[in-house]
């Protein structure tokens, strides 16, 4: 399947995201000459154990993450990053979690946009939200490259495409800036061959760094 | 239960094998039975049955057997069912606790166990019969069974789930959750234990995620036999094969059988609430067809040897089950 990179939206510090830099971001995608094609919606959910005796706290994962993916509406992603492991499983993985009563959700977010076509590439903009509230939380940004599969040979005209897409919203003068953060796909067993399970690692660690910012800001609040 | 509908739909209008075990509930009709047969088995006459033995093959022509161009010369599913064995090393008792999901799945150990020749009859001959009825070769199944328990303090209650590697397609695992038996007065009145069970198939780092939530290998098996997928009404999966335990931790060339010459017969379909009616009778009507050989029975609850068995089996082996079925 075609490559993307997914890129969040990293403010400046002291800033926080909103409503306006998301439709800065939408209107500089369509000044662009993207295409609108549809919406999109990503699912990321957090699991946490349920514990027995919470006075014990035994070494289970605290990163514990699922997700579904609108281009594989039947397929489901577990990932642990911190022991680097992705899975992909059918849908009905989460009907045997829930079944299982050993973990439950506890958050879970939304990535959703609209999608736009702009010639080989494929853009992807949305927001990151709660699922039971409309407080953004982030913005987020899918570029897919749909000629190729292989991370290595297409890094350089995403490079390309990235610097131009940079200068282009750079020009409209917003607090923050678009960042690419490429997870280590070798780490979690993941070859050069672009996947849904690359997707879902890069969902995560993108979470990751929306956990960390906004943590940094709170603790700065 | 809205989506339950055109799910099904899918299911059957798609040939990809993850359709089917996406399934969110599967029924799981078994039909227990062992292929073991007592030595004066051996030396009853055939004679005596064979009128017995000919009106079985009269009845089963009577209804075209063959689901052949039932769904478009599709393929049905690949997976493959199985029960498991909660303990290998209690393995042949037929123990009816709640808990275990195999051992109900045997009928006692009869005395006197006939000698394996017999047994593997038995099984070639049920393999023609099934071959007849299905209109599909069988496929050959090799499957490495984990069972893990969550650990001591993750769940308010201890939870079990199984992941299977198909040996003769390693990649996907499958990850199964098998729920305890119906109750109720339906269930009373049928002939079969009906349990909920969910499958979901998964890349084969499964059992490292799950050893990372906390799960530890209880057991493991290794399960050899063959597998029928078919329509009939309904998709249905029988598999007859053996359960072998490893002498090793995952040494799959490494093996002893759990029971020695006892088969494990199974039938399964998948179902939801809405389409159950149907698909227990499909599979109803489907084990009809085998009651010359072996005959549905709950868990535990023994039939003993079917007397038409060892006719029906000499039956389908002298004209290879195929021409009158």
């Amino acid at each position: 399947m075609p490559l993307k990179w997914v890129l969040h939206w990293q403010p400046n510090a002291g800033t926080t995201v909103n409503t306006q830099i998301l439709n800065e971001v939408t209107q500089c995608v369509e000044s662009i000459n993207g295409v609108k094609e549809g919406r999109w919606k990503a699912t990321l959910t957090f699991y946490k154990p349920i514990l027995r005796d919470q006075s014990q706290a035994p070494e289970l994962p605290r990163d514990f993450l699922g997700i579904s993916l609108p281009e594989q509406p039947n397929k489901y992603y577990f990932i642990i990053r911190g022991q680097r492991i992705v899975l992909e499983a059918d849908s009905s993985i989460q009907t045997i979690m829930e079944k299982l009563q050993s973990y439950k959700s506890r958050v879970a977010l939304y990535f959703e946009g609209f999608q736009y076509q702009l010639g080989d590439f494929q853009l992807r903009v949305g927001k990151v939200t709660p699922t039971h509230s409309d407080n953004l939380r982030g913005i987020i940004m899918e570029v897919e490259y749909l000629p190729l599969s292989s991370m290595d040979k297409s890094r350089q005209v995403m490079e390309e495409f990235v610097d131009i897409w940079q200068e282009a919203i750079s020009k409209r003068s917003l607090p923050g800036h678009f960042m690419h953060m490429e997870p280590n796909f070798v780490e979690f067993g993941l070859s050069d061959h672009y996947s849904s399970q690359h997707t879902a690692v890069q969902y995560a660690t993108v979470m990751a760094q929306l956990i960390a910012t906004q943590s940094v800001q709170a603790a700065r609040n | 239960m809205k989506h339950e509908k055109p799910y099904f739909k899918t299911i059957m209008g798609s040939y990809h094998p993850c359709f089917l075990f996406s399934a969110t509930v599967l029924l799981h009709f078994l039909l227990s039975t062992v292929f073991c047969f007592a030595q004066h088995d051996l030396q009853t006459p055939i004679a005596s049955h064979e009128g017995a033995a000919f009106e079985e093959k009269a009845r089963l022509g009577s209804t075209p057997p063959s689901c052949h161009n039932k769904c478009n010369g599709c393929h049905p599913c690949m997976a493959v069912q199985v029960p498991t064995l909660p303990n290998p090393n209690r393995p042949a008792q037929p123990v009816s606790t709640k808990n275990s999901i195999i051992d109900p799945f045997f009928d006692p150990y009869p005395a006197g166990c006939g000698p394996v020749g017999l047994q593997a009859r038995h099984v070639e001959a049920l393999e023609i019969l099934l071959q007849g009825l299905c209109g599909v070769h069988k496929e050959h199944l090799r499957v490495h069974e984990l069972f893990l328990k969550s650990g001591p303090n993750l769940g308010h209650v201890t939870s079990e789930v199984r992941l299977l590697c198909n040996l003769e397609h390693p990649e996907p695992w499958t990850v199964k959750h098998v729920g305890g038996a119906l109750r109720g007065a339906g269930a009373e009145q049928i002939s079969v234990l009906v349990r909920n069970m969910v499958e979901s198939k998964a890349s084969k780092n499964v059992l490292r995620l799950f050893y990372a939530l906390g799960y530890k290998l209880d057991h493991e098996l290794l399960r050899v036999g063959s597998a029928f997928h078919f329509k009939r009404g309904a998709w249905i999966t029988v598999t007859v094969s053996s359960i072998n335990k490893m002498l090793k931790l995952h040494a799959i060339d490494d093996t002893v059988p759990v029971t020695l010459g006892i088969q494990v017969v199974e039938v399964t379909a998948p179902a939801t609430s809405e389409n159950y009616s149907e698909v227990a009778a499909a599979v109803s009507s489907f084990c009809e067809y085998l009651a010359p050989l072996l005959h549905l029975s709950k868990p535990g609850v023994s039939t003993g040897v079917v007397p038409t068995a060892a006719a029906a089996a000499a039956s389908l082996m002298s004209d290879g089950g195929g021409t009158t079925l």
